[in-house]
């Protein structure tokens, strides 16, 4: 055989065994044709093994050009496998694809009750300020809920109050303000809490509960105003609506306990500038001089403010809910808004 | 308080409008509730005479009237009322006339003769809710003068909501000082005329109970005409005030009362045997009040009586055996001043409460009983006839109350307040309260009227100076004193609200309901407790307090079911009721519900109902949340009459009862008509604000563990509880945990018996665990548990 017919016979061997590595389908095929060509016996392996018996002139040559070969054939195999994974993976990633807006598996949140909701704001406020929370008992005495806050037995507010009472001389509190003065009893000033609670009036409509929330705040210290308490409350109210335009209205009240007394008004959602819809939330006012004697705090040294809020009501504005009764029904349908 | 705003502005006019009045006064505390018009809208009304009429000849009590409008053309109108006569001025509805609630008149042919118009009663223009016949004007009117202007019906009452303090603002009088006082318009002079008597007549009054009533002022009006009927202006003011109109002397009485301010009585003099006594009511006595109801009265209750007995509640109500009426000759007028303590809760105790109890409780200016009478002497003569006797004061002055002399201190209501204030300028605002201030540099000696009988203190004037200065005035952005600064907070957050997230993140809803339930529900739960019971529950589905909260969940449950909802997980916080032999104890707990399936509905997860031990896992989730010591708990079965006796458990923490929990019992879910099982919990929470241990850092072990799994086959009876604390009794250093991962009956077990597989997790801190020490710890684990609990081992 020519030297020339050596050297057509590599070139067609290369040409075959790049098209083989070019036809396979995947990584095995490749390997197989890996081994065919390069492997130990492989076609060019043995081709270098046969260059000794070649003419010496020729060996050179013909030894070049097999590595040549070689070298070519690896880096097209090397090639080939990397685009076969490639395709491999991209087969395998679409295979896997998951309809991903089924929806995932999981435990649904439950819900806090609005009131809690409300409660939590509440505290958040006033806790920033050092306000403690403070609880006291909900069937109360006389004195705890009527006496100590200045209405005596004959006092025309006490009517007013539409009392639950037990058979004895016990009662269900009529307000959070009760929790006040077991505080002061215990506590001496400087004073700063907040009573959240349950409170009962003996009424039933539409828009009276016979059980309801309220908020106590008290403060008693050495310097403090009609003015601090205003401010406070002002501030509370334009925080707890997210609202520093809020509508707000500060009134003269009447409450046996405080003196001078206060009730804070909110204009509702939708009023007109012309007709407003004012929705009594707080009332308030300076400790009474007789509340500060009834619990022996002295009252030429300390002053006070305190305060009671409807929970409900400030509930029923934020969320705009309009009906007392859905408070208490329990309706999923209603609790789950609150998620 | 009702009140007419053309009343009130005869006696102050301020150059403000109806809304500004109305905002003057709710900004100074008499919060105004509402104002409506004083008459419904018509048209087309007006005064007319009736000139001659004829019977109609086909309709039976018809007349056919001719009617002069004013117009000059006397007009043919059709009437059926009874009081219809020649002569009368009445109120004449034109044709094209719009009445309240009525299509517009028109000319009707009625019985074949042609009505152009209609004559009105009170009821058709909508100022009564019925009247009989049609109205009857006064002589003065001019035919053709429109009915709103005859009335005066441009006019809007004014509904105040009255603080209980405010008595004096209980009458037209008291209103307009006040307005005069805010408003600084001038109040008209009071010109009541005292009206001399004109005969010697005098009827004897003694007061036996002068602690009680310290001054009554009566008088006698012989000769009156009973059966008079009060003036249209004074009957149109009873109306605008809410009340009816009656007789003319009670028309007049109601009349003062709202003018002045002093509840009046008035007596038929001839029906009294004897003298007037003014005493305490005594035992089995009993009165008939006018609105004809029987009270039976104690002798704490303050009577008007004769020798023949009670007469009138006193300050409360008049007696039917006494009252005016038609045949009424002579009368017995009372003003007089009742102790606001005497009168405290007494008309309520009868289911009463009346124009005049409302004034009394509150306090009534003693000044105005003589005044009363003589203004009521006054308008009765005009309106009935009669003659006067002397007025007669009987009293007691000493028992009066007197007007205070406070001390008012201006650097004290400077702070109180929180704004500066000077001297004079406090002085010149109680002067407009009638008060009679002197003044020596900050210090002011402070004479109130006597009308004002709630100011009796220092920071009572105080608190009238910032209502004078306007509450809407005083600043809202004090940055608050220096010591309202951000205080350290306790280091850890509330557990129950931590306990309430964990709740939240586990599907459990927070409903809120009822701290009283049934009697009845009460009893399914708990029927050994005797229930506090309200004296005066709203209803019988509200009466005892509750002792356990899962009544209301329950109840709430039983709510959602009705709406199609079956998965429930609720919870509330709240106090329970439990009469102890140390008194009655508000316990703080938390208690939740679940039902329904265990997941909510998602695919590839297939549905599974709630067991016991979803709850028990939901409950020791809450437990590790509270961050409770778990070498303080154990957890122990439970006999409980609310729960199934196989599904119930407690948990106890330092040997007190912190959880109790388990199924509903079958009895009452029979009861209450739940058709699932029901599981329910509940936690006592004092015990959760213990401070939780304090997490302490322990090093990890740098060898890996090796875990053994073994399959005991014991009898049903076994506890897991038993073997684990017969594995733990061990106290096998290297063994880090002991996991339940399988419980199996059934095929392949032998009935009776259960399988538990059991995952030992060994490690050694300082080097790796040789398998012979495996081995060996192994063995004497299963050998103690063949020795313990007969188990034995499946291979």
């Amino acid at each position: 055989m020519s030297a020339d017919k050596r050297m057509t016979d590599l070139e067609s061997l290369e040409a075959a065994a790049l098209g083989r590595i070019q036809a396979t389908a995947d990584v095995d095929a490749l390997d197989a044709v890996r081994v065919e060509f390069l492997g130990k016996k492989g076609v060019l392996t043995e081709k270098l093994k046969a260059l000794g018996k070649l003419p010496g002139d020729e060996r050179p040559a013909a030894g070049q050009k097999i590595n040549r070969i070689k070298s070519r054939l690896k880096q097209a195999i090397a090639e080939k496998r990397s685009e076969l994974e490639q395709s491999e993976l991209e087969q395998r990633l679409s295979r896997d694809a998951l309809d991903i807006t089924l929806p995932g598996r999981r435990q649904n949140l439950g819900s806090l009750h609005p009131v809690t909701l409300t409660l939590m704001r509440i505290r958040e406020y006033f806790q920033q300020f050092g306000f403690s929370v403070e609880e006291g008992p909900e069937v109360e005495d006389e004195f705890h809920n009527f006496e100590a806050l200045n209405i005596p037995a004959h006092h025309p507010a006490r009517a007013m109050h539409d009392t639950f009472y037990f058979h004895d001389t016990m009662l269900l509190r009529t307000h959070t303000s009760s929790v006040q003065i077991r505080h002061m009893q215990h506590q001496a000033p400087p004073i700063r809490i907040i009573a959240p609670g349950r409170v009962y009036r003996c009424d039933s409509d539409p828009t009276h509960s016979p059980m309801f929330h309220q908020v106590e705040g008290l403060l008693v210290d050495e310097q403090t105003s009609f003015v601090d308490l205003k401010s406070i409350l002002f501030r509370f109210l334009r925080f707890f609506f997210e609202d520093e335009d809020l509508q707000i209205r500060f009134r003269p009240s009447y409450f046996p306990f405080t003196e001078p007394s206060a009730e804070i008004d909110v204009a509702m959602p939708g009023s007109e500038s012309g007709d407003v819809r004012w929705l009594e939330i707080v009332g308030c006012g300076m400790v009474h001089p007789e509340v500060f004697r009834q619990v022996g705090i002295d009252e030429n040294r300390y002053r006070g403010y305190a305060f009671g809020m409807g929970v409900e009501r400030l509930a029923m504005l934020r969320y705009q809910i309009d009906d007392l009764r859905l408070f208490f029904e329990n309706d999923l349908r209603f609790l789950k808004q609150f998620t | 308080m009702q009140v007419s705003e053309l009343w009130l502005r005869e006696w102050v006019n301020p150059p403000a409008d109806t809304h500004g009045l109305a905002n003057a006064l709710t900004m100074a505390g008499l919060e105004v509730d509402g104002l409506t018009p004083a008459a419904p809208a018509f048209s087309g009304v007006v005064a007319a005479r009736i000139i001659e009429l004829a019977p109609h000849s086909k309709a039976k009590k018809g007349h056919v009237c001719e009617v002069d409008d004013g117009s000059g053309q006397p007009l043919t109108v059709v009437c059926t009322a009874d009081n219809v006569r020649a002569g009368l001025m009445t109120a004449l509805a034109r044709v094209g006339a719009q009445l309240p609630g009525q299509a517009g008149v028109e000319k009707r042919q009625l019985h074949g003769v042609e009505s152009t118009g209609m004559l009105c009663s009170y009821a058709e223009l909508g100022l009564a809710d019925a009247s009989e016949g049609i109205i009857e004007l006064p002589e003065s009117c001019e035919p053709g003068e429109d009915l709103y202007e005859v009335l005066e019906l441009n006019d809007t009452v004014i509904d105040i909501d009255l603080t209980p303090n405010r008595s004096d603002c209980l009458s037209v009088w008291g209103l307009a000082r006040e307005v005069s006082a805010l408003l600084e318009a001038p109040v008209r002079e009071l010109s009541m005329k005292e009206v001399s008597a004109e005969t010697d007549t005098v009827f004897p009054v003694s007061i036996e109970a002068p602690e009680a009533c310290a001054r009554y002022v009566g008088r006698v009006i012989t000769g009156v005409s009973g059966d008079s009927t009060s003036p249209l202006w004074l009957r149109e003011k009873l109306r605008r005030s809410g009340l009816r109109s009656v007789n003319a002397i009670t028309d007049i009485t109601n009349y003062v009362m709202l003018e002045l301010g002093q509840p009046m009585h008035a007596f038929d003099l001839d029906k009294l045997a004897s003298g007037i006594e003014v005493r305490f009511a005594r035992s089995s006595e009993s009165l008939c009040l006018l609105n004809d109801q029987e009270v039976s009265l104690s002798k704490d209750e303050l009577v008007i009586a004769d020798a023949e007995g009670p007469l009138a509640l006193a300050g409360i109500m008049g007696g039917e055996r006494s009252c005016v009426g038609d045949q009424t000759h002579t009368v017995f007028l009372e003003a007089a001043w009742f102790h606001p303590q005497t009168l405290a809760g007494k008309a309520r105790r009868h289911g009463l409460h009346t124009d005049s109890s409302h004034r009394f409780e509150r306090g009534v200016d003693p000044e105005l009983a003589a005044m009363a009478i003589h203004r009521a002497t006054g308008l009765i003569v005009e309106s009935t006839g009669g003659q006067p006797g002397p007025v007669v004061i009987e009293e007691s002055a000493s028992r009066l109350p007197q007007p205070a002399t406070i001390r008012l201190d201006v650097t004290r209501a400077e702070n109180l307040l929180g704004i500066e204030l000077t001297g004079e300028e406090i002085e010149a605002l109680l002067e407009r309260l009638h008060c009679e201030v002197s003044r020596k540099d900050n210090i002011l000696q402070v004479l109130t009227p006597a009308f004002r009988t709630d100011l009796a203190i220092e920071v009572d004037l105080i608190e009238e100076i910032a209502r004078l200065k306007g509450y809407e005035n005083l600043p809202d952005t004090n940055a608050g004193p220096g010591y309202l600064t951000t205080k350290d907070q306790a280091a850890r957050t509330d557990p129950v609200e931590v306990m309430k997230n964990a709740l939240v993140m586990c599907g459990y809803s927070e409903v809120i309901s009822f701290s009283f339930v049934s009697q009845d529900v009460e009893k399914l739960f708990n029927p050994s407790h005797e229930a506090k019971v309200l004296a005066n529950p709203i209803s019988q589905d509200l009466a005892v307090m509750r002792s356990s909260i899962w009544p209301g969940l329950i109840q709430a449950a039983i709510h959602n079911f009705n709406r199609q909802q079956e998965r429930i997980r609720f919870f509330e916080q709240g106090l329970q009721f439990c009469q102890t032999p140390q008194g009655l104890e508000q316990r703080p707990v938390l208690s939740g519900l679940v039902c329904g399936h265990c997941e909510v509905e998602q695919w590839g997860v297939s549905p599974r109902e709630v067991d016991f031990y979803d709850l028990k896992g939901d409950v020791e989730h809450l437990l590790e949340v509270a961050g409770l010591a778990p070498d303080q708990l154990r957890t122990e079965p439970l006999e409980d009459a609310g729960l199934h006796p196989g599904k119930a458990a407690k948990i106890l923490y330092k040997d007190e009862m912190l959880v109790r929990f388990g199924a509903l019992h079958p009895r009452i879910q029979a009861a209450l008509g739940i058709s699932q099982e029901v599981y329910l919990f509940e936690l006592q929470l004092e015990a959760c604000s213990d401070t939780p241990p304090e997490l302490m850092f322990k090093p990890l072990s740098k060898y890996p563990f090796i875990r053994r799994d073994i399959t005991l086959i014991v009898d049903q009876a076994v506890q897991a509880a038993q073997i684990c604390s017969n594995i733990e009794q061990m106290q096998i250093p290297c063994l880090q945990q002991v996991e339940i991962f399988s419980v199996y009956t059934g095929a392949g077990i032998q009935k009776g018996k259960k399988s538990i597989s059991l995952g030992l997790i060994l490690q050694e801190f300082s080097r790796t665990l040789t398998d012979k020490e495996v081995e060996q710890t192994i063995t004497s684990i299963v050998s103690q548990l063949e020795h313990q609990v007969g188990a034995g081992i499946r291979s």
